[in-house]
């Protein structure tokens, strides 16, 4: 695997450009920590599974290492971007590069706020065959209406509401999640070379979300609806396929040392649009790779 | 759709491959209008009322409704100008840091603005919605002058014009007839001067039906709502609606109340009788 900041991918056929987007804590680097795992260890000749051992993994290794020991990976530094190339098994028997272009979350965010968006990850956009999309349940920021927010104090009985306050000022940071994800997609797709860009959605730490939803796609609908129905109706340009996947296998403060218990391929798990157990964490992928 | 523009306008600007800046998000001018609605089913509103009258809550809420889940059969499909939409929705929001939900008056500027947004309802293609919001005091300038109308280029891509009536006003018996007059007259005023296309129609809305406190004042409003579209021309005609964007009395009026037919004028096409999500049933609630 080749890691290094983004130079323009190349573009042979088999070249396979597969964009990480996300928001700040979103879970791309845990996701790609396991699959790295999953790839370096998969049975030669299987889907997925490594053609050439990469010549550079020192970021690999850094990551493999914190996950392997279920430590908090590092975030992806601000303003970073992180390019991997592997020579992998496609499906049936085509080799295919594929490029793992990852940004930091706090990158992609600034860029919808300030709108500019540096050369580098436009570079990737436009070579982009997929789009992996990660959404932390424990990290988004919800859309509520102060009719809403009112209603919910009157039942708790709040005191009486000031009328004469003065409005914040309007943050662009601050706006829903919903839709940060939207216009990033739209933009993508403004971008990227194909005709269809797949997309991906990981809600990541699937652990955390389970409980409250009855499988990934229910739970992108009742929590972020704006783009939920966005993904709905552009299929043409963007199919998609929704996913949970718990990486870690669980928390890693709470839940660590039964974790450490465990084999390592046997802590991430995830699950398809409807709930039913995936195979394993890197199903995402591999649905990215297969649309192409 | 009175958008007119080559689909190879829109093309080029997508191809181009040296651009690394989003899309400002921000309202789009008549010109970006245009290349966005090339080759595209597309619908033109222009909200029209004094300060004050509900535009901008109106647009408002049509984009809170989507963010809430499906809204009354349509489904969400794409805006360019979330960063607008989002702007506009900021004092009825708990991250405002306000108490009571408001609406930031709309400043003087490009009097063409447009705001997008890209919505389907059950199989059929989507319609692009280009919604106007126009400063009240523009209009109060055409009221005051009603050849200014000419000078604004908006209303002869118009496929549907809605003349606002300020539900409070109505509500008061010392203001509500000069409202009616000047409501009228401002409609007027556009309809002669701006260029209308002779296929629009003029739509009279009510606004706040949170404030119309009985049964009774509500049988008056919908009556001065007739009656401002009876002083128009005839061949414009079209709906007279009562609405609730935003409620500050849901035991009169819930919020989204009447916004269903709003939202058949402005694609053009009724949707499938299905209630909105159940975010957004509650939210009506």
């Amino acid at each position: 695997m080749n890691t290094a900041a983004v130079g323009d991918p190349a573009s042979t056929s088999n070249t396979l450009t597969v964009v990480m987007l996300g928001l700040p804590s979103s879970g791309k680097t845990t996701f790609l920590s396991s699959l790295w795992h999953l790839i370096s260890r998969a049975s030669p000749g299987s889907e997925l599974a490594l053609e050439t051992i990469p010549g550079d993994l020192e970021y690999l290794n850094s990551l493999s290492d914190q996950w392997l020991r279920c430590e908090v990976a590092a975030h992806t530094r601000a303003s970073l971007t992180h390019s991997s190339t592997l020579e992998l098994r496609g499906a049936g028997e085509t080799p295919v590069s594929l490029v793992l272009a990852d940004y930091s979350g706090e990158f992609l965010r600034e860029a919808w706020v300030t709108r500019h968006l540096a050369g580098q990850v436009d570079v990737h956009l436009r070579a982009a065959r997929s789009i992996v999309l990660f959404i932390h349940p424990g990290y988004v920021t919800p859309r509520v209406s102060l009719e809403e927010a009112n209603r919910n104090a009157s039942v708790l009985e709040a005191g009486p509401t000031n009328q004469d306050l003065q409005a914040d000022v309007f943050d662009l940071a601050k706006v829903p999640t919903q839709t940060i994800l939207v216009d990033l997609l739209q933009f993508a797709r403004s971008r990227t070379r194909a005709k269809r860009l797949p997309v991906a959605v990981v809600v990541s730490a699937w652990d955390l979300a389970e409980a409250d939803a009855a499988s990934p796609t229910d739970w992108v609908e009742h929590q972020l609806p704006l783009l939920s129905q966005f993904l709905a109706t552009n299929t043409d340009s963007l199919p998609y396929a929704i996913f949970g996947v718990s990486a870690q296998g669980g928390s890693w403060e709470d839940d660590r040392a039964s974790l450490l218990e465990l084999p390592p391929d046997a802590r991430p798990r995830g699950v398809d649009a409807t709930g039913a157990a995936l195979s394993d964490a890197a199903e995402p992928i591999r649905w990215a790779v297969r649309q192409v | 759709m009175a958008l007119e523009a080559t689909k190879n306008e829109a093309a080029a600007r997508r191809r181009n491959p040296r651009r690394s800046t989003l899309p400002s998000g921000q309202a789009l001018t008549l010109e970006q209008a245009t290349r966005e609605a090339a080759g595209r089913r597309a619908r033109v509103i222009v909200l029209v009322g004094p300060v004050a009258s509900g535009k901008t809550t109106l647009l408002s809420a049509v984009y809170e409704g989507f963010g809430g889940g499906r809204f009354f059969g349509y489904s969400f499909a794409g805006s360019e100008t979330l960063v607008a939409f989002e702007a506009r929705c900021h004092e009825s929001r708990l991250t405002s840091g306000l108490d009571v939900a408001t609406t930031a008056r709309t400043a003087r500027g490009d009097p063409s603005a447009l705001l997008h947004l890209a919505v389907t309802a059950a199989e059929e293609a989507r319609t692009h919605v280009f919604v106007n919001d126009i400063s009240g005091e523009i209009f109060e300038d055409v009221l005051r002058r009603p050849a200014t109308a000419a000078h604004l280029p908006i209303i002869a891509q118009a496929d549907r014009l809605q003349v606002l009536l300020n539900g409070e006003i109505l509500c008061q018996p010392g203001a509500r007839d000069f409202e009616v007059y000047r409501v009228t007259t401002m409609a007027r005023a556009i309809i002669d001067h701006g260029n209308l296309k002779p296929d629009a129609a003029v739509d009279v809305i009510v606004t706040k039906a949170d404030l119309l406190q009985d049964s009774g004042t509500r049988a008056f409003a919908n009556r001065m709502g007739l009656q401002v579209q009876a002083s128009l021309p005839s061949r414009y005609a079209g709906a007279v609606m009562t609405v609730c964007a935003r409620t500050s009395n849901p035991t009169i009026a819930a919020t989204f109340e009447g916004m269903a037919p709003i939202l058949a004028t402005w694609t053009g096409r009724q949707a499938p009788a299905e209630p909105t999500d159940q975010t957004n049933v509650r939210a009506a609630q």
